[in-house]
């Protein structure tokens, strides 16, 4: 049984009197520990797959499960919940709290669920312990992604959902984010997906989805995947 | 809310406390002034409200054309929900203002000194003392212009003025105020122009007639009287009231019916003693009569008999005459003549006396 189980997923905006499908029949599992990347040219629904996996979107038809609970069947409140204890989501332009400091921004995520960790500790993991007193303003673009990594992380959450994380980050906080991620999935064992259009992360991932025009291309798995330390782009 | 955003949000707070300050006010005399709007209605009910509560306004004025009488207001006393019953009398009639301003006038006949219903608040001048005095609604743009110190004339064009008025002129002597009158409108009225010119209050010996025309009635209503709970109450009421109203007027209309009835009767019995006494006189007067006839035959009978008897005798005396003539001839001629025959002649002078004198009485 898969961690992760998109089934015949669809997903339709409608346009005036034209109907764009974002998800068109997506199919993929994950399995649980799993690093998860989902690439996909700019438009190809990439986004809309990850909202939808994150409780903060719904689907107009087909199957999502999150550890054998039906998410596409969820009410308004049981998705609130579902963001709440389930997710953690981390957003390509980091939206931090800006009147509250990189240590009380985890706090704030941390306040809200079941199962915390420490906001400290966490801060500590993603290597921000000196800066817990400073405001987001007062951190670079790499920082403050590390902190909304560590506020979903604080969380405790079952899957961590990063969209495009690197997509505002020069090349070498890129790559420290990812190899941040990349830890978080070896050491603490979080199943994580990263949706990316960059084709080079590949090869760091146990599982690779292609995304194209709302499908899945192909989904292959990884046998051997390769620290990020060791991939050049 | 979690003690992290709370903070957040003070920090957001004391960073642009200005703008935070001016939203407030904003908010805050935006708020007030709403409020202001949306208190005014239910205090304008409210304010209404009271005054109708201080002044005792009544729910029902009840207008009855046979006119109401104690037993109306007895029936009525036994619905739970009244409470008070004021009778009053309420005409509209022509009134003169002074000498010559003719306008319609209301006059309500009230036991002023106990009103119960409908209180009159007094703003100038005093309260009447007799029912030759009166006191009037305040004026407004839509009434006549009376002032204290006028005398109102119930106008002699009106129709039974003899029969409806023990006073038909009134002092004005204060100006009062109504809850029943108390919003300024144009006042409809049955007569003359149509538009009440003075409404006028004085004691109810200023009508000479026995009945009410009008009950005031006030309920024990506790609710708002601009509210739905107060519709739903006073339709409560009107029913019960409509059917007491339905039994009085049956029964009133019967006691009219049986006045009426009543005289009628009597007017009847009249009658008929009247002609059982005529007949009476009639039947006497014929057996009167019967008698007169029969007297009158027997009369007719006798007389005829006196008649024959008289001819009888003419007859006789006719047959002796020639021989009395030539007796009576001979003594002319100085013939004596026998004792015996002057006897006859005599006898024959005095039966020809006798049938003159029963002749004579005949013809009578
Ligand atoms: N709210 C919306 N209303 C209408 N169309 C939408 C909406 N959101 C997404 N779409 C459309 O759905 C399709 C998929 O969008 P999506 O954001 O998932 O793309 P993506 O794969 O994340 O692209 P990118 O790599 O540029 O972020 C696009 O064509 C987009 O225009
Ligand atoms: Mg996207």
């Amino acid at each position: 049984m898969s961690y992760v189980l998109f089934r015949d997923v669809c997903k339709y905006y409608k346009m005036g009197d034209q109907t764009i499908a974002a998800a068109n029949g997506v199919d993929f599992e994950v399995q649980q520990g799993e690093f998860c990347i989902i690439v996909g040219p700019s438009g190809a629904g990439k986004t809309t797959v990850l909202n939808i996996l994150g409780g903060m979107d719904s689907c107009d038809s087909g199957i999502v499960q999150l550890d054998g609970r039906d998410v596409s069947s969820m009410s308004e409140k049981e998705l609130t919940d579902y963001r709440r204890h389930d997710i953690g989501f981390v957003f390509q332009f980091y939206n931090l709290v800006q009147n509250l400091t990189a240590l009380e921004n985890v706090e704030l995520a941390s306040e809200i669920c079941k199962d915390p960790l420490d906001p400290a500790e966490t801060l500590k993991s993603v290597g921000l312990e000196d800066r817990c007193s400073n405001f987001p303003a007062q951190l670079s673009g790499g920082e403050q992604q590390r902190v909304s990594i560590a506020r979903a992380l604080a969380k405790n959450p079952k899957l961590l959902l990063c969209d495009e994380p690197t997509g505002a980050l020069d090349y070498n906080t890129g790559k420290t984010i990812l190899k941040l991620l990349q830890d978080c999935c070896r050491t603490m064992n979080k199943t994580v997906v990263v949706v990316t259009h960059n084709q080079a992360l590949c090869p760091m991932a146990d599982r690779v989805i292609h995304i194209h025009s709302g499908k899945v291309a192909s989904m292959e798995v990884n046998p051997d995947p390769v620290p990020v330390e060791n991939i050049e782009w | 809310m979690s003690k992290i955003y709370s903070r957040s949000i003070t920090r957001e707070i004391r960073k642009s406390f200005g703008r935070f300050a001016a939203i407030i006010a904003i908010v805050a005399l935006g708020g007030g002034f709403l409020v202001g709007i949306l208190s005014s209605t239910p205090d304008m009910k409210a304010t209404a409200d009271k005054y109708y509560r201080d002044f005792a306004m009544s729910d029902y004025d009840i207008k009855s054309t046979l006119g109401f009488t104690d037993d109306d207001i007895a029936a009525l006393s036994g619905i739970d929900e009244i409470d008070k019953i004021m009778p009053g009398n309420v005409m509209d009639a022509l009134v003169i203002v002074g000498s010559d301003n003719q306008m319609s006038g209301r006059i309500y006949g009230l036991d002023l000194d106990n009103l119960t219903v409908n209180r009159l608040e007094l703003k100038e001048g005093r309260m009447p003392d007799s029912a030759s005095e009166c006191v009037i609604e305040s004026p407004t743009s839509y009434t006549e212009d009376v002032k204290i110190g006028d005398t109102i004339t119930v106008s002699a064009e009106n129709d039974d003025v003899d029969t409806t008025y023990a006073h038909t002129e009134f002092k004005v002597v204060g100006i009062v105020d109504s809850p029943y009158y108390f919003c300024s409108n144009r006042e409809p009225s049955s007569v003359g122009s149509g538009r009440t010119g003075v409404i006028l209050y004085t004691y109810r010996d200023a009508y000479k007639t026995d009945v009410y025309t009008d009950l005031f009635i006030l309920t024990h209503n506790t609710e708002n009287a601009f509210s739905e709970k107060y519709e739903s109450y006073i339709e409560k009421v009107t029913e019960k009231i409509e059917k007491v109203s339905d039994a009085r007027l049956a029964a009133r209309y019967d006691e009219i019916i049986d006045e009426a009835m009543a005289e009628l009767q009597e007017a009847k019995d009249t009658l008929e003693s009247e002609k059982a006494k005529a007949e009476s006189e009639l039947d006497k007067a014929q057996v009167d009569l019967d008698r007169g006839q029969r007297e009158y035959e027997n009369g007719l009978a006798q007389l005829d008999a006196a008649q024959k008897e008289l001819d009888e005798a003419k007859a006789q005396l006719d047959a002796v005459k020639p021989q009395i003539d030539e007796a009576k001839a001979a003594q002319a001629a100085g013939y004596p003549l026998s004792n015996e025959v002057l006897a006859q002649i005599a006898q024959y002078d005095a039966g020809i006396a006798q049938w003159e004198r029963g002749t004579a009485e005949l013809q009578k």
